[in-house]
This record gives C-alpha cells, sequence and structure tokens, in this order.
C-alpha cells in the first residue's frame, strides 16, 4: 500500500477523494473542500498515507446509512435532553419533595404510634425495644426510666394490647429543622389475661424529630380532653 | 490502480462501520439517558405524595383547616334558645351524603333539647388536613364537647373524634361526609 503510493504518489489523491468510480469521471468532486488542498500538499510526506482515513467520513455523510444512524442519535440526543430537562426540573422542585416527605413522615409516626400502643406480656423484652427504637429524646428517657416498673405491671397483669391507625395527619412539618406534629385516631385493642378483649379509641398527639436513623417519636400522649 | 482502488475502498468502509458503530453506542447511551431521566421524573411528578397538596400548599391547608374548624364549631353547637341559627348553618355547610349523617346523629340532640333546655358547644381542639387535591380534602377532627342541661344545671363534657370529606364549592368548602371512623 505504502510502496504504491510511494511509487505514484498522484494516484493516491483521486482515490482518496473519490473512491466512487463515478466520481473519477468527473474530478473534482467537491473542489471547495479543504481536504483536499491539504492532500495534495502533503503528497510527498510519508504520513500522507494516514491522511486516507479523513477524507473517508466525509463521503460518508453522504452514505443513507450514517445519515439514517445520524438522525436516531439525532433523535435519541433530543430525547435525552428533554427528560434530562424534565427531570431536572422536577428534582429542582421543592413541593415535590416537600410532599413526599410529608408522606414518609407520616408513615413513619403511624408505625411508630401503633408501636407504643403494642405490647404482648409474654414478649416485653422484646416489645420495649421496639418501643425504645421508634422514639428519641424525651420520650426515649422517659420510656427507659420506666422500662422496669413498666414490665413489671404488665407481666403481673398479663395483658396484651395491639393498636390500628384509623385515620393520622401531620399538622405541622419543618423539613428543615427535622420537626413535625401528628395526631392520630387510634384503636387500640386490650387483651386480658382471661382472653377477653376490649377496644376503644384514643386521640393521639404527638411530635417528631427527625434523628440519623429516620424520624422518631420526641413526644407523644392522648390529646387532652377540654375539661376545664 | 486496481488494488488501489479496492484498498481505497476498504478504508472508508472500515471507518463507515466505526461511524456506525459509534452512532449506535452514543444512540443507545442517550436512549438510556432519556429512560432513566423519564422513570425518575415520573417518579417524582406521578407519585401519590405530589396530588396531594396538604402542608405543601401551606395557605390552601390553612384556608381548608380554618373554614372546616368553623363549619364543625358551628353545626355541632346546639342552643335551644336558638335553634334557628344551627339549622342555618347546616343547610349553608353540608351537602351531599353528610346532611343526611347529620340528621341522623343530631335526631336526638333535636328531641330533646328543647325539654332539656340543652346547650350543646363543640368546639374543633385540632385538625390536621390529610389530603388536599383540587377541590377536595379530608381531615381528621379532634373536638370537645360541652354538654349544659340547664333546666338540671348540669354539665358534663365529652371528647370526640371524627374524619369529614370536604368539597370547594362556591368559593367556600362545605363538608361531604362526616365519618366517626367506626365508633
Amino acid at each position: 500500500m505504502t510502496k504504491i503510493k510511494t511509487a505514484d504518489p498522484k494516484a493516491e489523491e483521486p482515490e482518496a477523494e473519490a473512491p466512487e468510480p463515478a466520481d473519477d469521471a468527473a474530478p473534482p468532486p467537491e473542489p471547495e473542500e479543504p481536504d483536499e488542498v491539504e492532500a495534495s500538499e502533503d503528497a510527498n510526506d510519508p504520513e500522507a498515507s494516514k491522511k486516507e482515513d479523513e477524507p473517508a467520513p466525509r463521503r460518508l455523510s453522504k452514505d443513507p446509512l450514517i445519515r439514517v444512524a445520524s438522525l436516531v442519535t439525532l433523535i435519541a440526543a433530543a430525547a435525552a435532553a428533554w427528560f434530562g430537562w424534565s427531570y431536572n426540573t422536577a428534582a429542582g422542585n421543592d413541593d415535590l419533595a416537600y410532599a413526599a416527605e410529608r408522606d414518609r413522615v407520616l408513615a413513619a409516626a403511624d408505625q411508630a404510634i401503633v408501636n407504643l400502643n403494642t405490647l404482648d406480656h409474654r414478649n416485653v423484652d422484646a416489645g420495649l425495644k421496639v418501643w425504645q427504637d421508634s422514639t428519641t429524646a424525651k420520650l426515649y428517657d422517659e420510656i427507659v426510666k420506666g422500662r422496669s416498673r413498666l414490665e413489671a405491671e404488665v407481666k403481673k397483669a398479663e395483658t396484651t394490647s395491639s393498636a390500628k391507625i384509623l385515620e393520622s395527619g401531620l399538622t405541622e412539618l419543618d423539613t428543615r429543622s427535622g420537626k413535625a406534629a401528628v395526631i392520630a385516631a387510634v384503636r387500640i385493642t386490650i387483651t386480658g389475661a382471661e382472653g377477653k378483649s376490649s377496644d376503644n379509641i384514643r386521640r393521639f398527639a404527638g411530635q417528631l424529630t427527625k434523628t440519623s436513623s429516620g424520624w422518631k417519636l420526641s413526644a407523644l400522649g392522648q390529646a387532652p380532653t377540654g375539661t376545664p | 490502480m486496481a488494488a488501489i482502488s479496492t484498498i481505497g475502498r476498504a478504508f472508508p468502509s472500515t471507518a463507515r462501520i466505526r461511524l456506525v458503530v459509534l452512532l449506535g453506542a452514543l444512540t443507545m447511551a442517550l436512549g438510556g439517558v432519556a429512560a432513566w431521566s423519564a422513570d425518575q421524573e415520573s417518579s417524582l411528578t406521578g407519585a401519590a405524595s405530589a396530588e396531594n397538596a396538604a402542608l405543601s400548599d401551606n395557605a390552601r391547608t390553612s384556608e381548608v383547616r380554618g373554614q372546616i374548624t368553623t363549619a364543625v364549631n358551628t353545626v355541632f353547637s346546639y342552643n335551644y334558645a336558638d335553634v334557628a341559627k344551627t339549622e342555618k348553618a347546616a343547610q349553608e355547610l353540608l351537602t351531599g351524603k353528610a346532611v343526611q349523617q347529620y340528621n341522623q346523629l343530631f335526631a336526638l340532640v333535636r328531641k330533646q333539647a328543647p325539654e332539656q333546655k340543652q346547650v350543646l358547644t363543640t368546639t374543633v381542639t385540632d385538625s390536621a388536613v390529610k389530603s388536599l387535591t383540587g377541590d377536595r380534602a379530608r381531615l381528621l377532627v379532634f373536638a370537645d364537647q360541652r354538654n349544659t342541661r340547664t333546666d338540671k344545671n348540669e354539665t358534663s363534657y365529652s371528647a370526640a373524634v371524627f374524619a369529614v370529606d370536604a368539597i370547594h364549592t362556591d368559593g367556600k368548602w362545605k363538608i361531604t361526609t362526616i365519618d366517626t371512623l367506626g365508633a
């Protein structure tokens, strides 16, 4: 290849510029192309052979397959730009992030309230561990403090309690400071030693605090009734 | 010349294949970016939480909370001496299913109030907007009720908890359903 070109440098040019026989008939096909000038100037350069690659892609711009492939790529680029932009807009939308956080906090609150109203006298230790895991700050301290007394009481009474959230909602949510307030209507079922169970609906109001391991209850109590 | 010609053709065709492969790879990469972005975007905007404006639309949340609090306070308070006030409020602030539910809940009060000279005062102590979508909202309401029998000068207190569905019509929020939560 190199030999041939060195032997006949002029032969290289029409070949490189016009690989199609049809173009051979009427050279130069695209005299405005700067590469052509370059190619003729460097014709004697031993590295000129490398230039063969350069004119080729230019011709490829007329290739139907390349055109279709380019178009498809262009469409993909447009789609990527469009969806990328709309994702970026959505991700930057504070309202959406806030709404998602609100639902997460409420779910955490529901679970924590259920946890704190669930205790099986046969498994008090594990139950109270869950209580501790659901709480933080003052409420956590209270549980730790009252733990042994509560354990003794429940074991003596042989009661089992379970809870179901009937309805709950956040009354406040400050994502920046990591504070939230919740109110909930909870049905609590207490089963005594004789297997008799009783239901009642209680109104709870609680505070939540964001910790490194998620949102936890920092306060929980039954909503006060208006007895003066 | 013939040899050069063949070699010459070989070059563009290698470049052609390379270019097609490159474009193909680029298309797949861009397509991947597009698909991922679209998926992420829809999980953000299409989520149930995104539809619900409770708390995230602070002004509207306060509005529905305030109006429903007033509505409950008015509609669930009853003074034997001024029955018209409550009845008028009930007509204005209740709609749909809530009208019938209210009539059931208040049947006894309506009957007893005049003879016992009853004054029932309901005060909402706390409320939370559970959902707020367009013209509809659901709220959890905690309320205290003070019931005074003026004839015997006796007063009793009770605590109430219920949920209400509300609709925004004619420029204000009205109660459409009273959910006593199975109580």
